[in-house]
């Protein structure tokens, strides 16, 4: 206490009446806050006798009369007489009503309290709670129960006890004050006051809140609890307060609890929350020892135990219930946009979005029982996933195992999958299924909620989700088995809504999502990325606007993902040859202009929508009916169809009503969903059913020591044949890894000199050679099978001499071929296949690769003929990355990472 | 203004919806055309070593190039040599490969565009055929017999990786025939079966065996025993035409019609002499699953051929079987501008002809070339209608050419045994 101040003391000792007892106001400085003005507001106190007051702080340099200063607040509870029974420690920048003090101190006596708190609420608000005392959990994390801009109806206006009062505006018993030595000086006011609360209870207090003690706070001192330093004050209160044995499990707990809540915090995209739960750590290791201190200076004053404390806590952890309760609410705002569900159930009855959308997933999810119940079908384009590691390696520049092999650039969606089976933890039969049924409802969701971005709130935006699954464009794919089509449709509305910006988001926020929303449909289906530009120039040329150009052409950067691939396999994109000519149902014409007028007789912005996809639907249709192209182009065309045409039943089905005009536009919309609901009936959401997989099983069960080798599969079916295929002579074919089909095979590379030897000899196989086996056993071809009717092949086969006709599958004629030679051997016998390359004994010799040459393969790659041999030496043999692909897979983190880096800055962490 | 512009664009997804409705849809994708079947470089013959019986396979072919030949018996080959053909033929001496008894044995041929024929030889004894290319999955089997002195083998060979079952429908003069051993008859491939038929159904005139493959493929060769003297030939596919050239030494034999089919079948006889080309000279009904024998003998001329025409597949057999020996051979299902016949020319100890029959409407020149080292040449022109036997100078084989269709047939004879065979043709 400063000698100023002992005088003060000593020259106006204050002399309790009857009405009250001796109170002194330790007014403490707040940077920024009016000093006199808070003088004053403590001097205007209906209180008698009069308080005492003294500024604690090094702020001011001239006090009002009668104001002592003191620049510690320890030192000024120290030394206050005790001719005071009170002690009313009061922030600078609060501003106690008239009765505060009166009420606090009538309440603290008449409870027989220690420690009593004020209602605090926000100055300058029509009565906004700030506090009324709070609950805790176990780690000292408050729990106040109050909304955000709640305003104080008395609703809580009664006197309780409570876990702590902020230091705010509290009145504490001038020997317990003195006990406890004030307050913890490192802690900012939320943890200083739970600090303060915590000892007080320890030491035997009660601590209250008195509601009818009423202080406006300007808030100058106020640091978010989520702030570092409140986090690290809290920590620091823990170790005060709590006994050793609750320490052993509170700190580990508050560890792990804070490696939670960081990781669910980044899965909503804020890094904050991590790094101040590292600096609160680090703060409390640098003060270890002073918190050491003040927890032996508080053990003299202890006399309860931990239960008291726990008495007034919470279960758990509030700030994880917290993350837990937004990232639940961040989950069901994706199709809960209108907020029906976050609002209560009465809003959620008269909400036309939402039971649309329940409808929509609910019919999905019926779409895909057959996948929830037995999982995704092997056959057409949908194959289990390779290894995350191994697909990841193909997809950064490694070696293309399909077929005959090839140094070509896997398609992007085998990164993709790759990532998301890594995510799964590598269980690919979860992470197709999850996948699959989750394009399903994505479609759903993101059809509706990009209508509702272009303006429309019916329930038929979320029907329409259906269209896009199962469309014009879409039924055809699926048909087929096209899954990355199908996954393409799903993220596809999602990429386009992200081009429509929302005002209060900002432009780095609104790039971001751009870029993060195309990178997974660049990955699927790239010609699919000029949808979103095609989409926003069709809307803004109907004279559309919040869509932007500059979101569009940003998500034309993921394409960056694909770039290796589409250059290294133009022919996918382009040569028509290699389509499956899939074009959609002629009825789809007919349903979508019939869909298109009907829009004309709904409100102006359904009309605009529903024309807009009516264009996209006719222009994808047209074009698949047409156009010869690629097979990626194809698959983008008939996906956009699809898109187009959900476009189409979302705005005419926007408004449900009984206006006869309005009517005919829904029963359109109606005739559309209908007709594509029929597509998803078989349960797999319109994917094939088969098990290509298990049929050709028996080619891993009879392996011999030189593995399974390859299949060959020919048809003159085209769609008998998994994958793409390669036309032969009057048959499609194509070699498969006789240890299983794997997606990434799904897509061939560009044929290379040993497909043309493969074709060379098939020619000579159907010509009549009396020895197929031997001509294919240097392509390792173990298995001749032959799908499908009879055709050329099978009468040469009839008459050969060393392909063994095998009765392995009844629907199809199996023929082994002992003469196939090992995929990769030396003189000594045959190496194994590890990863993407092989392995096997050391030695001095040549190892034969019945893979196409190229000369990646190390070490010391030499070309034999077709195939390759490297060096044995090593006892391994490897592919080394591609440049392109290496440097794309780079381009494509950056891209992600500048995606993800966008969002992060431009949102505000909570 | 916006009206306007959604006007248009509603303009546009019906004229987009119309095109697209209307005009014709891309064509799917469409493998590359098929590859014609170039035939089959291979040769399944029947052979027979040992016992004094000794088995030569010429071969001739219009490419020169390696040729192999394995005689396979048990699942496996049991021996196999390899030959160059050089100037068109070569020849295997089975004696050299295998001494297995009667077995199969399959020849791999330069090209396509070749033949292999077996030879039987022993002492009194003389047995032709060409060898088969490709298996059928119905041939029929005709003009074996098991009465006193004669012995009828059946023998079904399967050179191919898979396993067969055939189904075998045999009648004689009694009618069906029935035997277990006749049904589901397995013949593992790499392997062949014997049948015998003089012990399964003895004493019977004419055997007609019509064999179905049900799973696989086999060759089937007949041989027929008579005294010293043997006779081979191959199971022929039903058709509705055949030519039968009749060489002056088998005048007195006979020509048997068969048919597989279960109702009766319809036959037109055409007879070609140097009387002339008399169409119906005969005409007749062969009885469902049946035979019906037409003697040589009745026809008139010396140098006469037969022309079958059916209402339904059968098959037309040619049967000499006397004391000088026994020879069957099948009809000619079509007729050819070229002509292989390997061996031809090298038969040792055996006077050897040719008999050609020009069904066509002009003058045909025909040319023979002799294959192998000696290659003697010789042509004639042969008229329409008209038949000729010429003999043969020695040689490794012939390549008969005609500047029409013609067809031809093989005839060796030599001490007490006479042997039938037709050629391959080529070059179609």
């Amino acid at each position: 206490m400063s000698e100023a101040d002992t005088a003060l003391t000593e020259q106006s000792p204050a002399v309790p009446d009857e009405n009250g007892h001796g109170v002194k106001v330790l007014l403490t400085d707040v940077e920024g806050a009016d000093l006199d003005a808070a003088v004053a507001a403590v001097r205007r106190q209906v209180y008698e006798p009069e308080p005492e007051l003294v500024v604690v702080g090094a702020g001011p340099e001239e006090v009002p009369d009668g104001v002592s200063v003191d620049a510690d607040l320890e030192k000024a509870i120290a030394g206050v007489g005790s001719d005071f029974d009170y002690l009313w420690i009061l922030h600078a920048d609060a501003r106690p009503r008239p009765d505060a003090l009166k009420a606090l101190v009538r309440e603290l006596s008449r409870s027989d309290a220690s420690l009593a708190g004020s209602k605090l609420l926000v100055a300058g608000t029509e009565n906004e709670l700030e506090s009324v005392g709070s609950a805790t959990d176990i780690f000292g994390e408050p729990y106040s129960g109050l909304e955000p801009g709640e305003i104080d109806l008395q609703q809580y206006d009664v006197v309780r006890e409570v876990a702590f009062v902020p230091s705010v505006s509290m009145l504490v018993r001038r020997d317990l004050a003195q006990g406890l030595r004030g307050l913890d000086r490192l802690l900012p006011p939320v943890a200083a006051g739970l600090d303060f609360s915590q000892r007080a209870r320890l030491a035997g207090g009660r601590v209250i809140t008195v509601p009818s003690s009423e202080v406006y706070h300007q808030g100058r001192c106020v640091v978010s609890t989520a702030d570092w330093r409140e986090r690290a004050g809290r920590l620091r209160s823990m170790v005060t307060a709590y006994s050793p044995l609750t320490l052993m499990w509170v700190i580990p707990y508050d560890f792990m609890v804070s490696v939670a809540d960081s990781l669910a915090n980044l899965l909503l995209l804020r890094w904050r929350p991590a790094a101040s739960y590292a600096r609160s750590w680090l703060w409390n290791l640098f003060h270890l020892p002073s918190t050491l201190r003040q927890r032996r200076r508080f053990r003299p004053v202890r006399s309860a135990g931990d239960e008291e404390l726990f008495r007034f806590q919470a279960r758990g952890s509030v700030r994880l219930r917290e993350t837990g309760s937004e990232l639940t609410g961040r989950l069901l705002s994706v199709f809960d946009d209108d907020q029906a569900l976050a609002r209560g159930t009465r809003r959620l009855r008269s909400s036309p979005g939402i039971w649309g959308a329940m409808a929509a997933g609910a019919l999905v999810v019926f779409g895909a029982r057959s996948i929830i119940f037995t999982g995704m079908p092997n056959t057409g384009f949908s194959f289990p996933l390779e290894p995350p590691t191994i697909a990841l390696e193909r997809w950064a520049g490694g070696w293309n195992d399909s077929g005959l092999g090839s140094a070509t650039a896997v398609h992007p969606a085998v990164g993709l999958a790759a990532v998301v089976s890594w995510l799964m933890f590598g269980a690919e039969g979860a992470t197709r299924a999850l996948a699959t049924v989750g394009a399903g409802l994505s479609a759903v969701v993101g059809v509706g909620r990009l209508a509702g971005r272009m303006g429309l709130r019916g329930p038929g935006r979320y029907l329409a989700g259906l269209v896009l699954v199962a469309g014009p464009g879409s039924a055809a794919l699926t048909g087929v088995g096209s899954w990355t089509g199908l996954l393409a449709a799903g993220i596809l509305p999602w990429t386009v809504r992200a081009s429509f910006r929302r005002a209060s988001v900002g432009s780095s926020t609104a790039i971001g999502w751009a870029l993060i929303t195309a990178i997974p449909l660049a990955a699927l289906s790239p010609p699919l990325l000029v949808v979103p530009l095609l989409t926003v120039l069709l809307w803004r040329a109907l004279g559309g606007s919040e869509s932007s150009l500059v979101l569009a052409s940003a998500s034309l950067g993921a394409v960056v993902v694909a770039v290796p691939f589409l250059v290294g396999d133009p022919g996918w994109v382009l040569y028509p040859s290699r389509s499956l000519g899939l074009t959609p149902h002629g009825l789809w014409f007919a349903l979508v202009a019939t869909g298109a007028a009907a829009v004309w007789f709904v409100d102006h912005r359904a009309r605009m929508v529903g024309i807009a996809g009516a264009l996209l639907a006719v222009a994808g249709m047209t074009l698949a009916q047409l156009v010869p192209m690629g097979p990626g182009l194809e698959e983008g065309v008939l996906v956009m169809a699809s898109f187009g045409a959900s476009l189409v039943v979302a705005g005419a089905a926007n408004v449900i009503t009984r206006d006869i005009k309005k009517l005919v536009a829904v029963v359109a919309a109606a005739g559309i969903v209908l007709v594509s609901i029929g597509a998803v009936g078989n349960g797999r959401l319109g994917l094939p059913s088969g098990d290509l997989e298990s049929r050709l099983s028996f080619a891993s069960t009879l392996a011999e020591e030189g593995g399974p080798g390859r299949i060959l599969l020919a048809s003159t079916d085209r769609l008998d044949i998994p994958g793409e295929a390669r036309a032969g002579p009057g048959f499609w074919y194509r070699v498969v890894d006789g240890s299983g089909v794997t997606q990434d095979e799904v897509w061939l590379p560009p044929p290379t000199d040993a497909d043309r030897s493969l074709r060379s000899a098939l020619d000579e196989v159907v010509s009549g050679s009396l020895r197929p086996g031997a001509l294919l056993s240097e392509f390792s071809i173990r298995w001749v099978v032959l799908l499908g009717a009879t055709f050329a092949l099978d009468d040469a086969l009839d008459v050969q001499l060393d392909l063994i006709p095998t009765p392995l599958d009844p629907s199809a004629r199996v023929f082994d071929n002992p003469l196939a030679l090992p995929v990769a051997y030396t003189d000594s016998g045959p190496w194994a296949h590890v990863g993407t390359g092989f392995s096997g004994d050391a030695e001095d010799a040549r190892l034969n690769i019945a893979v196409s040459h190229h000369a990646g393969w190390s070490p010391d790659s030499a070309a034999d003929s077709w195939a390759t041999t490297v060096s044995a030496d090593q006892g391994v043999a490897w592919f080394r990355a591609q440049p392109l692909g290496l440097w794309a897979a780079v381009a494509s983190v950056l891209v992600l990472g500048t995606g993800l880096l966008m969002i992060a800055l431009g949102r505000r962490s909570p | 203004m916006r009206q306007g512009r959604l006007l248009g664009a509603l303009g546009a997804v019906f004229v987009l919806s119309a095109v697209g409705a209307f005009f014709p849809a891309r064509q799917p994708s469409m493998p590359e055309p098929s590859l014609a079947h170039e035939g089959s470089n291979a040769a399944v013959c029947s052979i027979e070593q040992g016992s004094g019986r000794n088995t030569v396979v010429p071969v001739a072919s219009l490419v020169d190039g390696p040729a192999r030949l394995e005689v396979f018996a048990g699942g496996s080959a049991a021996g196999s040599a390899d030959a160059t053909v050089g100037a068109g033929a070569a020849s295997f001496a089975v004696s050299d490969v295998a001494a297995v008894g009667l077995a199969g044995a399959l020849g791999e041929l330069p090209a396509a565009d070749a033949a292999a024929s077996a030879a039987l030889f022993g002492e009194g004894l003389l047995a032709l055929e060409a060898c088969v290319a490709s298996p059928s999955t119905q041939v029929m089997v005709a003009g074996g017999s098991t009465t006193s002195e004669q012995g009828f083998l059946l023998h079904l060979m399967n050179p191919y990786a898979a396993d067969a079952r055939v189904e075998l429908t045999v009648t004689s003069e009694s009618g069906l025939e029935s035997n277990d051993r006749f049904e589901s008859l397995s013949v593992p491939s790499g392997d062949s079966v014997t049948l015998d038929m003089a012990r399964l159904i003895p004493g019977r005139e004419v055997i007609v065996v019509t064999v179905d493959a049900a799973v696989g493929n086999v060759v089937v060769a007949g041989r027929q025993q008579s005294g010293t003297d043997s006779a081979l030939w191959t199971g022929a596919v039903p058709g509705q035409d055949w030519f039968i050239p009749v060489p002056a030494a088998v005048r007195d034999g006979r020509l048997l019609l068969v048919s597989p089919i279960n109702a009766p079948v319809e036959f037109q006889l055409d007879l070609y002499s140097e009387e002339g080309f008399e169409e119906n000279y005969l005409t007749g009904t062969v009885p469902a699953r049946g035979q019906t024998w037409v003697e040589l003998a009745d026809a008139p001329g010396e140098r006469v051929a037969f022309r079958v025409l059916s209402a339904a597949p059968m098959v037309a057999t040619l049967v000499s079987s006397d004391e000088d020996g026994v020879a069957v051979t099948n009809g000619v299902p079509i007729a050819s501008s070229q002509w292989l016949f390997a061996g031809l020319g090298s038969l040792a100890g055996a006077a050897e002809n040719l008999v050609f029959l020009n069904p066509g409407l002009e003058t045909a020149t025909v040319r023979l070339d002799g294959l192998g080292e000696s290659s003697p040449m010789a042509g004639f022109e042969l008229e329409p209608d008209s038949v000729a036997e010429i003999g043969i100078e020695a040689a490794e084989g012939y390549l008969i050419s005609a500047t029409g269709e013609i067809v031809v047939v093989w005839i060796a004879w030599g001490e007490g045994s006479i042997a039938l065979a037709g050629g391959t043709p080529v070059g179609e």
